[in-house]
């Protein structure tokens, strides 16, 4: 299942009605929107999406009738269990990285308009905030930094300083290698958002 | 010693803010009132100011404070006391020249504490030699404070710098739980630091030494402002931090004395 799906899943079981229609449609042979939604009351719209839902995650089948009106589709378990399986380790940049990242010369860009504030011991950055926009339009964003992030920001070279690389920064700030993904990822977001430059 | 300056000029007379408002209030006293009221108002001021200087040595351990302290008391006194315009009655005519006499010696330690610099907040120093060898570079200006490298001591050791250069006025401590922070002081900032130095600390260049050996510098914003041109802000942070290192050294060496002897030797102002 990809996160999508399973994202959709999640979300259609946490509805306040999605343990009643799951008893329904364990108990009938099959049902349909109409039948559901007024044996539970319920808007008939509201059912028939739940529904449907559940049909493209293949975990209800259906069947179009005709009796005497306009066709409809009942409803039936095609599956007696639900299970949610999401392969996490998909979401990791760590394949993306490698020398050539690790080789990136950054440093801060001038005049960014950021605001780094320090943490309570004064060693790393907490966390970065960023201005965008302009007038009313202005908007504030500010990223919370994981400790190893806010090493590697508090050596990053200031904005007249010689261009460092990623992994000569992160000698300085003593941080693990098992780190150099999140890093990379604060890296890539702060260039983003122009507060760092590269080569 | 010649060398360009970098800071702005400043002609500040925050130091002698308090005699100032003492003697234009004893002034109004004698013209409106009379001359005795005057000169009496003018006592118990510098009576009081003598206790605000006291205030300030028990803040900073500075002698020239205590010695300024000692002065205002005695020139209070020599205005109470002085023949002729007896306002406390004095039974003893020698106790009026013993002050007199007091007074002028304290005038001379005090003037040879002030020409031999001993009365200066040494900000000013402290960012003019941090600046000495920089070029200007613009728009090099963040506020994250800056990893200046490592050092050797030990929490005594540090502990007994920052005592050093408090009482010297070169850096006013704030000790905290795994470091100690030092932030100069200029001339016109005094007060500042001394009435509120939490809030003064805020927004001021600060130098901190942890427990572990590591040095961080921050300059800040007012303090990059007050030089005149945009420097190199990378470099001005390193040196910052390569100077109170190299005083730290001193220290530990036991010669101390050549941090203010260095700091003097840059002749800037008596009074600013």
């Amino acid at each position: 299942m990809d996160f999508k799906e399973a994202a959709k899943l999640g979300s259609c079981l946490s509805k306040d009605y999605a343990e009643d229609l799951f008893r329904l449609l364990a108990t009938y042979e099959s049902i349909s929107a109409s039948e559901a939604a007024s044996r539970l009351d319920l808007h008939i719209k509201t059912v028939q999406d739940f529904l449907e839902d559940m049909y493209n995650l293949k975990i209800l089948d259906r069947e179009e009738v005709y009796e005497g009106k306009r066709p409809y589709f009942r409803y039936w378990l095609k599956t007696n269990q639900i299970t949610m399986s999401i392969d996490l380790t998909t979401f990791s940049q760590g394949e993306e990285v490698n020398d050539i990242r690790l080789k990136l010369k950054i440093r801060e860009k001038r005049n960014a308009g950021v605001k780094f504030t320090t943490s309570r011991s004064n060693d790393y950055i907490s966390s970065v905030t960023i201005w965008m926009g302009e007038g009313r339009n202005r908007t504030e964003r500010k990223i919370n930094l994981s400790i190893p992030q806010g090493r590697f920001l508090f050596h990053l070279p200031f904005p007249n300083a010689d261009y460092l690389n990623i992994k000569e920064i992160m000698r300085k700030a003593q941080t693990d290698s098992t780190n150099i993904p999140e890093i990379i990822d604060i890296v890539n977001v702060l260039t983003e958002f122009g507060v760092i430059e590269t080569t | 010693m010649y060398f360009a300056r970098k800071l702005k000029q400043d002609f500040s007379i925050t130091g002698f803010i308090p005699a100032i408002i003492c003697l234009s209030i004893g002034a109004l006293i004698w013209i409106f009132i009379d001359h005795k009221a005057g000169l009496l108002a003018v006592s118990v001021f510098f009576g009081l100011y003598a206790g605000f200087s006291i205030w300030i040595f028990i803040r900073t351990r500075n002698i020239s404070y205590l010695t300024a302290s000692l002065w205002q008391l005695l020139f209070g006194l020599y205005l109470a006391t002085r023949p002729g315009y007896l306002l406390i009655p004095v039974f003893n005519s020698k106790i009026t020249a013993l002050i007199t006499l007091f007074l002028l010696a304290s005038t001379v330690w005090l003037f040879f504490l002030v020409f031999t610099r001993r009365a200066k907040w040494k900000g000013r120093e402290i960012f003019e030699l941090a600046s000495m060898s920089i070029e200007p570079q613009p728009d090099g200006f963040t506020e994250r404070p800056h990893p200046s490298g490592r050092s050797e001591y030990t929490r005594n050791d540090l502990i007994g710098f920052a005592e050093f250069l408090r009482k010297h006025l070169v850096a006013m401590p704030y000790f905290e739980e795994n470091r100690v922070v030092f932030v100069p002081v200029k001339m016109e900032d005094e007060f500042g630091y001394l009435f509120n130095p939490e809030k003064f600390r805020q927004n001021r260049s600060w130098i901190a030494f942890d427990f572990q050996g590591n040095v961080t510098v921050n300059i800040s914003r007012i303090d990059y402002l007050d030089y005149k041109e945009e420097l190199s802000f990378d470099q001005l942070c390193d040196n910052l931090g390569k100077l109170f290192i190299e005083f730290l050294k001193y220290y530990r060496k036991g010669e101390a004395d050549r941090i203010v002897n260095k700091l003097n030797k840059l002749g800037l102002g008596l009074t600013y």
